[in-house]
């Protein structure tokens, strides 16, 4: 198990899922009916019994394989796409989005305050030029906008 | 032939209404801005920018759709030429030469040779189109479900095998595409599957905020990890008329750009091979086989023009399949099939006569798009080296925006958001694991097609698949397609007894 790594895991976890395909596919929607006509299972679970195969073949070749190099700017970008889905969730969407664009830029990349004002101007104008003013999308409010509203 | 003439004049009758030439500028313009950006490319571009033509009819859609993706391919040659670093797949031909010519100081003439290969490779790839698009229609008039079926199977597997260098990946990617378009209703019989219960599930995955997340959100990641490994770009000034080419120059670039858009259009019309892969050829063709007065790799503008004018030619000739057949050749043309579904629209061999509005406004709009692609191009090469100086650090958040509210109009709630999100974290891991995406896209906007002709041939033979076998179309297809999945095996075992001779 010394080269154990994502590769691994990726494999692992389509093995996985190709299982819960074909068990549903097979046992719950079906494959055949009495009159040999193909049932909505049959193509699904087709499917999952290659990629069964193809993942244990892959877990094999894994083994083999170096590891991928994960570096911390990665793990930063992911936090803080968890952090703002879960801001818009809370504080709505286009706030949440400011403040994030706002913050990364100044905290993370050090932006001098020229650029960061001119790139706040250049993404909101489309942003709001576009998406609200243009396509009118209602974007979501937040549950403490909800709260005090509603 | 005088037929697809009067189609083509019907077409430019649809393409020249104000509405949308005015969408066929706006989707030039974004698409070599975004295309121009280093490390976003015509993939993630057209990814991006698919939300913005939401707004729009259907033909307008698409044909801003059509005019973001093929500018797009103008748009990927600028940081080539001036960062080396390739915008997409396709221009990393364009890097070898472009960037060694604008280290010379002559950044100017190799970015005028680019767009005028890639505009003369774009023209002639599409009057190729013009009669070959049709034609290639007929011929699929003809395809019942199991030559279909046959078909598609063929077009993964080959975008599978081409893509990635790891066939064993390649099926890996294929086959979750796949699983991941059975969830929601199913086509045929309208039960839903797969949904566990969730309400959002009841309508499937959506298309439109996977790719964004998968394609676009996984960028960012890349240029995270990788923001100061940025080549520092020329520092020159560039000018249309200081770049302008020589006939001298032009006499040079003449015959590869002729080649190159040959082969780059026959090449874009077969199913899973693509700009990439022609301009892989055009470019050892020209090496191989033509006149160079400097060597191929130190800036010659031989090669720069002849990897331009395949790939151009290219993304030209994918649109015969995609239209006729219904059969995208690579992940762009893959995310354009997506859109054309969103809005309604089933490529295959009926959309020439039941939507001809549509399939001929399409292909005039692909001219004049490359038109104003070049004439935005050349216009915008003295500010083009502003665009591509954006930093990274701006370029991280301002992405990320753009994801968010794009997968957000999609759905117009949270849920499309959260799709992104997973895709895009799902699309890093399967870059940093050389798993390739391409395959998995294709997989998923063909499945649904698939599975239906699949099915409808197995009730047709009441469940028996020698119906695959059976008509000399299906036959032939389904040779390739175990050949296709054969052949890396067979390669496999010779390459091992090779080692263990001694």
């Amino acid at each position: 198990m010394r080269n154990l790594n994502s590769r691994t895991v990726i494999a692992f976890c389509t093995f996985l899922l190709a299982l819960v395909w074909l068990y549903l596919g097979i046992y719950e929607y079906g494959v055949w009916d009495a009159r040999h006509r193909p049932l909505p299972g049959l193509f699904p679970a087709g499917i999952a019994a290659v990629l069964l195969a193809a993942s244990l073949a892959g877990m094999v070749q894994s083994l083999r394989e170096k590891p991928a190099d994960y570096r911390r700017p990665a793990f930063e970008v992911a936090a803080s796409l968890v952090l703002l889905v879960a801001a818009c969730f809370t504080f709505g969407m286009l706030p949440s989005l400011l403040v994030y664009f706002v913050l990364w830029q100044v905290l993370v990349e050090k932006t001098p305050v020229r650029a960061l004002v001119l790139s706040t101007l250049v993404v909101g104008a489309i942003v709001w030029g576009v998406f609200v003013w243009w396509l009118q999308i209602p974007f979501e409010n937040g549950i403490i906008y909800d709260l005090i509203m509603y | 032939m005088v037929e697809s003439l009067q189609m083509l004049a019907m077409g430019f009758s649809v393409a020249t209404s104000v509405e949308n030439l005015l969408a066929a500028f706006i989707g030039a313009i974004l698409g070599i801005l975004v295309g121009a950006m280093p490390g976003i490319g015509s993939l993630a571009g057209c990814a991006l920018l698919l939300p913005i033509t939401f707004k729009f009819n259907p033909v307008t859609a698409i044909i801003m759709l059509g005019a973001i993706y093929y500018s797009n391919m103008f748009g990927g040659a600028y940081s080539a030429i001036l960062l080396n670093v390739p915008g997409d797949s396709p221009a990393i031909m364009t890097a070898l030469d472009g960037y060694p010519l604008a280290r010379k100081g002559r950044a100017g003439k190799a970015l005028l040779t680019s767009n005028v290969s890639s505009f003369v490779g774009g023209v002639i790839g599409m009057v190729i189109l013009v009669f070959l698009g049709p034609a290639l229609a007929r011929l699929g008039l003809k395809f019942g479900p199991s030559e279909m079926a046959a078909l598609m199977l063929v077009a993964m597997t080959s975008v599978s095998w081409l893509v990635g260098e790891n066939p064993v990946k390649g099926v890996i990617a294929t086959c979750l595409g796949m699983m991941i378009a059975t969830m929601g209703v199913d086509g045929i019989t309208g039960n839903v599957r797969y949904d566990f219960g969730n309400i959002y599930l009841l309508g499937g995955i959506n298309f439109i905020p996977l790719v964004i997340g998968f394609i676009g959100l996984a960028q960012v990641f890349e240029l995270a990890e990788n923001r100061f490994s940025v080549a520092e770009p020329i520092q020159e000034k560039f000018s249309i008329l200081g770049g302008l080419l020589t006939r001298h120059d032009i006499r040079r670039i003449t015959p590869p750009v002729l080649k190159s858009s040959f082969l780059g259009t026959f090449v874009g019309f077969l199913p899973g091979a693509g700009a990439t892969t022609a301009s892989f050829l055009g470019y050892a063709i020209q090496k191989k086989f033509g006149k160079n007065e400097e060597e191929l790799g130190t800036g010659a503008i031989e090669g720069l023009a002849a990897a331009e004018a395949a790939n151009n030619a290219a993304a030209a000739g994918a649109f015969g399949p995609l239209l006729s057949l219904g059969i995208p050749g690579s992940g762009t043309t893959a995310v354009l099939l997506g859109g054309l579904m969103m809005w309604g629209l089933n490529p295959g061999p009926m959309l020439f006569a039941s939507e001809p509005e549509f399939a001929w406004g399409l292909i005039a709009s692909l001219f004049i798009s490359n038109l104003i692609a070049l004439l935005v191009a050349m216009i915008s090469i003295p500010w083009m080296a502003k665009v591509i100086r954006v930093p990274v650090g701006v370029m991280i958040p301002s992405i990320i925006t753009i994801c968010f509210v794009g997968a957000y109009a999609t759905t117009n709630s949270m849920y499309g958001v959260v799709i992104m999100v997973i895709g895009g974290v799902l699309g890093y891991l399967f870059q940093k694991n050389d798993y390739p995406v391409a395959p998995l896209l294709l997989a998923y906007v063909l499945s649904s097609s698939l599975e239906i002709n699949v099915r409808r041939a197995l009730v047709i033979s009441k469940g028996s698949v020698s119906i695959f076998f059976e008509r000399p179309i299906s036959l032939v297809l389904m040779l390739v397609f175990f050949t296709l999945i054969l052949a890396p095996v067979i390669r496999g075992i010779l390459s091992r007894a090779r080692k263990q001779r001694p």
